[in-house]
């Protein structure tokens, strides 16, 4: 298995992967919700135009702004 | 003693709250439904205890004000039992919370909320074993159907605070009594290795329904098509029961039998309450008790009912925060985001719930920027009713021009007001059925608060439009403003009684330009303006309100900044409509 790490936001529809990092203040903004560094991480849906995306992280959807994604790093499995 | 029942938001708290207190606040299935907090009272062993529904909150440092009204109720409330709900089938990022507010020295209580739904998806949480880590009371429990309320009740006085130090050493751990984020969740790792097991996960149909209305290609056509379902219904609806049968009861039955027996035609009291003796409908009649009544009950009930029916299953099931995550890219380039499309449908309905809903998003930009377009460009289910009835081809094309306005004075609003725009981060909650009960008592609600609102001051419209035709002093207004109505909008000076009911109640204001003497281009002018002037008294009593939470100076900052906005936008917008009807050959 070979792992790619790219920001949270570059990742396709039903891609998987593992936070790595996440970049200042947002660490704390987003902790409460559940994402956090060691946690697996699916893209559900991408909207177009730099739209928002959605993710899967303990089966709880939670849509990001594509700037608030690009803030987050994951390991993507391939 | 007071009791305070925190969490995530759209964990459940309003519904618990609701089993506590025998309260009926309203429950939807979104985050950010209550963004205000709401006291009440319950019995706990024979004393009344106050409990409070906070509003939801991922954590104690807030991210939008409805989070900073919860943390700021916390911090007032030191020392307060609280009730930490969370989510049974997302215990771990719940946990995060309580940990906090345990940290604080609180005496927490825990609910796994939502028990039913966690045993579904087959996550087995050993309650016993959860207790004895916290060293607080774990109580599974359904708020919507009452189960686990009682032990719950029953064990709030075994709460007390809990060191932060003893819940980590049980965790197995040595951080310290301060963690930083990421020890917190390492505490929470370990907790829930210890007494939560996941059961093999199966994509239902509802995981794939969520899915297809969340993805562009399909979530797309999907939200058009409930939006034009949305439309659809209101206006068949309504006027299944407007025409189909308040029109015939008001016209054939009731205004001839007023005109007939009701005394002293001519005098002044007759004037007030029945109106013109020639009319033959109840448009043109203007009496208190002919007028009024048609527009309140006849015409915007059955309005105001269809709308938060379909509002109503739109809330419960959890599709809104899908339309807010569709809709995000378009409203994020004026500066808002996708989660500023819930207070926008609030206000298709009434304005004034929607100017508290924009307490959803993060910055005072983004909220003064949501309160005025929505109070200057989205007409109400009642305005809209009435529409829908005396002008049924233009309502298309009105609603059209005041949508446009809202996104080309959005992108202006954007660019001049300092301030931050931060994007969409939305909990998107799992579908749920929308209960037979819930829906019933919201409608019920809903409708209840307008009928002790809205139809007073319909009456009370009537009857002060009324006294300034008696008293001369519309005349004399009407020439005063000739210059402005003719002159810049294009409008006959007789609107200027309509713009005035326009202040209490713009449905009436519609209902009275119908029966105007004016051109069909003049009279979608006249309906534009009424919808962007000044927003209705309650409204406005509204937006003053929310300005106030940041004091005095709030209340000037936002009295002077929306009028000033208002007023170049009724001017503008409303002037580029007449000289878009000169270009055509028809102003």
């Amino acid at each position: 298995m070979i792992a790619l790490r790219r920001k949270a936001s570059k990742m396709k529809p039903g891609e998987r992967g593992v936070v790595i990092s996440i970049e200042g203040d947002l660490k704390e903004r987003i902790a409460g919700m559940g994402i956090r560094v060691g946690k697996a991480l699916e893209m559900s849906a991408k909207q177009p135009a730099k739209g928002p995306i959605v993710v899967l992280i303990d089966s709880s959807s939670i849509s990001l702004g594509r700037e608030i994604a690009d803030k987050i790093v994951v390991e993507v499995e391939k | 003693m007071k009791i305070l029942l925190m969490g995530h938001p759209n964990v459940g708290k309003s519904g618990l709250f609701n089993r506590l207190t025998g309260a009926k606040i309203t429950e939807s299935n979104y985050p950010g439904t209550t963004v205000d907090y709401t006291q009440g009272h319950m019995k706990l062993k024979g004393k009344d205890v106050e409990v409070v529904d906070v509003p939801g909150t991922f954590s104690l440092k807030p991210k939008d004000k409805a989070e900073e009204v919860a943390v700021k109720m916390f911090k007032e409330s030191k020392g307060s039992v609280t009730v930490c709900v969370l989510d049974a089938s997302k215990v771990e990022r719940g946990l995060y919370l309580t940990l906090e507010i345990i940290e604080k020295g609180y005496p927490v209580i825990v609910a796994l909320n939502m028990w039913d739904i966690a045993k579904d998806k087959e996550i087995d949480i050993n309650v016993r074993k959860l207790e004895a880590i916290l060293g607080v009371p774990v109580v599974p429990t359904v708020a919507i159907s009452g189960e686990g309320i009682k032990e719950m009740v029953s064990r709030i006085d075994e709460t007390s605070p809990v060191k932060i130090e003893k819940v980590i050493k049980r965790s197995g751990g040595t951080e310290s009594k301060n963690p930083t984020i990421d020890e917190r969740w390492d505490i929470i790792d370990r907790i829930s290795n210890k007494v939560i097991e996941y059961g093999k996960y199966e994509h239902t149909l509802k995981d794939a329904i969520a899915e297809l209305t969340v993805k562009p290609y399909t979530g797309i056509p999907v939200a058009i098509a409930v939006l034009y379902g949305f439309w659809a219904f209101f206006g068949a609806f309504a006027g299944f029961f407007t025409d189909g049968f308040f029109v015939k009861l008001f016209d054939v039955h009731w205004l001839p039998w007023l005109q007939d027996n009701f005394p002293g035609e001519g005098g002044w009291v007759y004037y007030i309450l029945v109106g013109d003796p020639a009319a033959d409908n109840c448009f043109e009649a203007f009496g208190m008790l002919t007028s009024g009544l048609f527009v309140a009950i006849g015409v915007v009930l059955p309005a105001i009912i269809a709308f938060y029916l379909f509002l109503i299953i739109l809330e419960d099931s959890g599709y809104l925060p899908r339309l807010a995550v569709l809709i995000d890219t378009l409203l994020h380039k004026i500066g808002l985001h996708g989660f500023a499309i819930v207070p926008l449908i609030l206000s298709l309905g009434c304005n004034v719930p929607a100017v508290t809903a924009t307490r959803t998003l993060e910055t005072k930009k983004q909220r003064f920027m949501m309160m005025v377009l929505l109070s200057v460009f989205i007409p109400c289910g009642a305005q809209l009713g009435i529409m829908i009835e005396v002008i049924p081809d233009y309502v298309g094309f009105i609603m059209f021009y005041l949508f446009l306005g809202f996104f080309v004075w959005g992108y202006i609003l954007n660019k001049i007001i300092p301030g931050k725009s931060p994007e969409i981060l939305l909990d998107v909650p799992p579908y749920q059925r929308p209960m037979l009960r819930n829906v019933g008592r919201k409608l019920w609600l809903r409708t209840k608060s307008f009928f002790t609102v809205a139809i007073p001051f319909v009456l009370l419209g009537v009857v002060i439009v009324n006294l300034l035709y008696l008293g001369g002093v519309l005349d004399w207004l009407a020439n005063i403003f000739e210059p402005v109505l003719m002159g810049w909008f294009g409008v006959p000076k007789e609107t200027v009684g309509p713009l005035i009911a326009a202040f209490l109640r713009k449905d009436l204001a519609v209902a009275q330009l119908s029966a105007i003497e004016m051109t069909t281009y003049q009279l979608i002018t006249a309906v534009v303006l009424v919808s962007l002037y000044f927003p209705c008294v309650a409204t406005f009593a509204m937006i003053i309100k929310e300005g106030k939470e940041s004091g005095w100076k709030g209340v000037v900052r936002i009295f002077f900044g929306s009028m000033i906005v208002l007023i170049v936008i009724v001017f503008l917008w409303g002037g580029l409509l007449h000289l878009l009807w000169i270009l055509l050959g028809v102003g």
